[in-house]
């Protein structure tokens, strides 16, 4: 089980981020989450790997300095 | 150290009202004047306050040939109504304006500390400098005492740190808090591009604290007219002292305000803690971060100077910039020990570093080392300097190097290659004490252009394309090659290259929210008057959309955070009684935004040709520039253009890529001068001016002389 945006989603062994953020609805507006405290950017998904346990906020990072 | 008084002036202090003192302090430094002047209806009802009287105030003092540093030339500071709040996050800011010596123009820069609300607590909602002294001179406000004197001083010390800190401990009468200074330094003094440092004291660090207003030179006109420091003197601030019209409604909307930043920002970037140096990873993730002089937009050194590098190294605890601010986003780093310069050896407190200059004197530089960054950020705000403009120009000047166009022979020995951290600081020494190729690199980008070219026989079209500064001003530290409405962010913004007006480049380029020229022109529009609109109130831009609602999302416009903007209006009105809805707020903003225009355009710029940015901020110049994004420019040329690029060598396609992105930039311009009701000229028309209310005869003789009838 893993925890996104505060609600449990199943985890399957080979997760990476960007499957994760897939299976939510508004999953494509995510330029940056954080990943067990640590920020991932989005071209970064797809080759960061999910363990089970982990914990993913989305960050609605839309404003720059 | 020894103050003389040399005019001293006592004054009634107003009672402030609905966030007015409704009275502005004028000192004439040259006829010895300090004045109080009434604050009229006309000018709450056009220009609001902050950054609208100051610019009100600015007008009626210069005329179009007043240069920088003659002695018209005159310094605002302003808060703003709802400055000096202290329950609402972000609500400290001052906004500084003066003729610029960089652009020649109309500038403005804001800045925290507790200089603008305790001015308006002493009785004055701005404060006007012009005129000159022959001898070093200190202005003091004790709105304690209710007295304005003028102090000629000897042997003070140069540096800002040491003269503010003394300066503190000089006036404080043993209550260091109540005590805000304004300096610059020996760097300002010596270069175009000096800055201002606000202070407040830090009561649990027992220390003075620094933000800085540093855009533009501003604290280069302040030494020029032989300002070596202004100072004011307050006592308690309440939620009360701006006598809001309805302080339950003000309690209200900022208790909801805090709250959620308290509870949110640890789960979105985490400010608090790291300030914004959470954007160095992003922005290098993205292809956004400059390196090298904006060549390239990502390096795989980056981690070392972001977030996680300087989370380690900040001191721990509160770092609001105002009282009781919740985004608290000022950090410092404690004991460092500079290993060059004046302060070799000694243990310091480093205020910052912040993203711009992270960027600008780190990876823009080739430097990827957080220790020289903290030293050059600690230099360059003690000396009075821009880091935005000193990192900008320094890698212009690396860029130039590295392509020959200047070499040893022109430097005084210095190899200005790309990474020389002791080169880059020995620089910034020379540069404060107006020594060497200091002197020369203190002059800003553009003058350096024509000094390289004249004295020097640099190629003076290579430098144009590589030269990162528009208006005069050099360039924040943003990349914007791939985003033609962040290109329209920095070239279309008043005062020269600041992303203060608007930041488009994830909405544009990550996220593609605005594909067409006609929204990314109602973008151009809407945000540059809604971050006009901070500098109008005296509040801080951050809590806006650096922490989001957790709703926001779902909202139709989610970049605009228009819950927040529904607050500000809340907020606005609680404190004034004038009753405001967001899209009042929009048109505030725009009354003052086209006055500066016009202002711009009195001073000679202001016109379409003005609003010019040098191509590496469009796209690549180089060859290898090219090349380092080659699938993505080839994919446009193909797909976006329609053109064949078989056979066709890099040279050719850098030029064919140049053609089509050049005439973008001019649609664009096009789109927003429409949208904006301007002329195809950049211009205000008369009818926008009226509408807006702000065809005063003065506004329109301006667009007269300039061919502008309707």
């Amino acid at each position: 089980m893993i925890t996104v945006d505060n609600q449990p989603m199943k985890w399957q062994p080979g997760m990476a981020l960007d499957q994760v953020l897939e299976l939510l609805q508004d999953g494509h507006i995510y330029a940056v989450v954080r990943l067990n405290g640590k920020l991932i950017s989005r071209p970064h998904f797809s080759t960061t790997p999910v363990e089970d346990g982990a914990v993913i906020e989305p960050i609605p990072m839309i404003a720059g300095g | 150290m020894e103050l003389t008084p040399c005019v001293v002036t006592p004054y009634a202090r107003s009672t402030i009202n609905r966030g007015y003192a409704n009275q502005t302090l004028s000192v004439d430094l040259t006829a010895d004047a300090i004045e109080v002047l009434p604050v009229t209806e006309q000018m709450k009802r056009l220009f609001v306050g902050g950054k609208g009287f100051d610019l009100w105030l600015l007008w009626q003092a210069v005329g179009p040939r007043t240069r920088w540093n003659d002695p018209q030339n005159t310094i605002c500071i302003a808060s703003g109504p709802m400055g000096g709040t202290p329950a609402y996050p972000g609500s400290g800011k001052s906004i500084v304006t003066a003729l610029s010596p960089l652009t020649q123009s109309v500038m403005d820069s804001n800045v925290g500390g507790y200089f603008g609300p305790y001015l308006k607590f002493s009785g004055f909602d701005a404060l006007q400098i012009k005129g000159k002294r022959a001898n070093p001179c200190i202005i003091f406000i004790d709105g304690v005492d209710q007295a304005v004197t003028v102090f000629e001083g000897r042997d003070l010390p140069d540096d800002s740190y040491a003269l503010s800190a003394a300066l503190t401990d000089h006036f404080s009468s043993g209550k260091p808090r109540s005590i805000s200074v304004v300096s610059a330094g020996p760097g300002a003094r010596h270069t175009l591009m000096g800055c201002l440092n606000f202070t407040w004291y830090d009561p649990k660090r027992k220390m003075v604290r620094y933000k800085q207003a540093g855009r533009g030179g501003i604290g280069t006109v302040f030494e020029d007219k032989g300002l070596k420091a202004l100072a004011v003197r307050w006592d308690t601030v309440l939620l009360d002292s701006n006598r809001p019209a309805d302080k339950a409604a003000l309690k209200n909307v900022s208790k909801r305000y805090s709250k959620e930043i308290v509870e949110l920002d640890p789960k979105q970037n985490a400010m608090a803690r790291v300030g914004t140096t959470h954007l160095v990873p992003i922005m290098n993730d993205f292809d956004l971060l400059p390196v090298n002089n904006f060549k390239y937009g990502q390096d795989g050194r980056a981690l070392l100077i972001g977030r996680e590098a300087y989370a380690q190294l900040f001191d721990p605890g509160y770092d609001g910039c105002w009282m009781g601010c919740t985004v608290a986003c000022a950090h410092g780093v404690r004991n460092f020990v500079p290993f060059t310069g004046p302060y070799q050896g000694k243990k310091v407190f480093v205020d910052g570093p912040e993203y711009e200059t992270i960027a600008g004197c780190g990876s823009n530089l080739g430097i990827f080392d957080p220790y020289t960054i903290l030293e050059m950020n600690f230099y360059c705000d003690t000396y009075g300097l821009d880091t935005i403009s000193v990192g900008t120009g320094m890698a212009f000047i690396m860029e130039c190097f590295e392509l020959g166009l200047i070499d040893e022979t022109h430097t005084g020995g210095l190899a200005l290659c790309f990474g020389n951290r002791s080169a880059a600081l020995e620089l910034l020494h020379q540069m404060a004490q107006g020594k060497g190729f200091g002197r020369i690199a203190g002059q800003g980008i553009r003058k350096m252009k024509r000094i390289f070219a004249e004295r020097f026989g640099a190629d003076a079209a290579i430098m144009a394309d590589i030269g990162m500064e528009a208006k005069g001003l050099e360039f924040s530290e943003y990349m914007t090659k791939e985003s033609l409405a962040q290109q329209g962010g920095y070239g279309l913004a008043l005062k020269g290259p600041q992303h203060d007006e608007a930041w488009l480049i994830f909405l544009d380029m990550v996220h593609n929210f605005m594909p067409s020229f006609e929204q990314k022109a109602e973008a151009l529009h809407w945000f540059p008057m809604f971050r006009t609109w901070f500098g109008l109130c005296g509040l801080c831009k951050l809590p806006w959309n650096d922490i989001v609602p957790a709703d926001n999302k779902e909202t139709a416009e989610p970049a605009k955070v228009m819950k927040h903007v529904q607050w500000y209006a809340e907020y606005f009105t609680s404190v004034t009684g004038i009753k405001a809805a967001p899209e009042e707020l929009i048109g505030m903003s725009e009354r003052v935004y086209n006055f500066q225009r016009v202002f711009n355009l009195r001073m000679g710029f202001g016109r379409r040709v003005d609003d010019h940015i040098p191509y590496r901020a469009m796209g690549p110049v180089t060859v290898d520039e090219y090349a380092s994004r080659q699938d993505r420019y080839d994919k446009q040329l193909r797909e976006q253009h329609g053109i064949d690029i078989a056979g066709k060598t890099t040279t050719e396609k850098v030029a064919l890529l140049r053609k089509r992105r050049e005439e973008a930039y001019e649609k664009l311009k096009d789109a927003v001068y429409h949208r904006r009701g301007w002329t195809a000229d950049g211009i205000p028309t008369v009818a926008t001016v009226r509408r807006l209310g702000i065809d005063l005869p003065e506004v329109l003789e301006v667009l007269e002389a300039n061919g502008v009838t309707q």
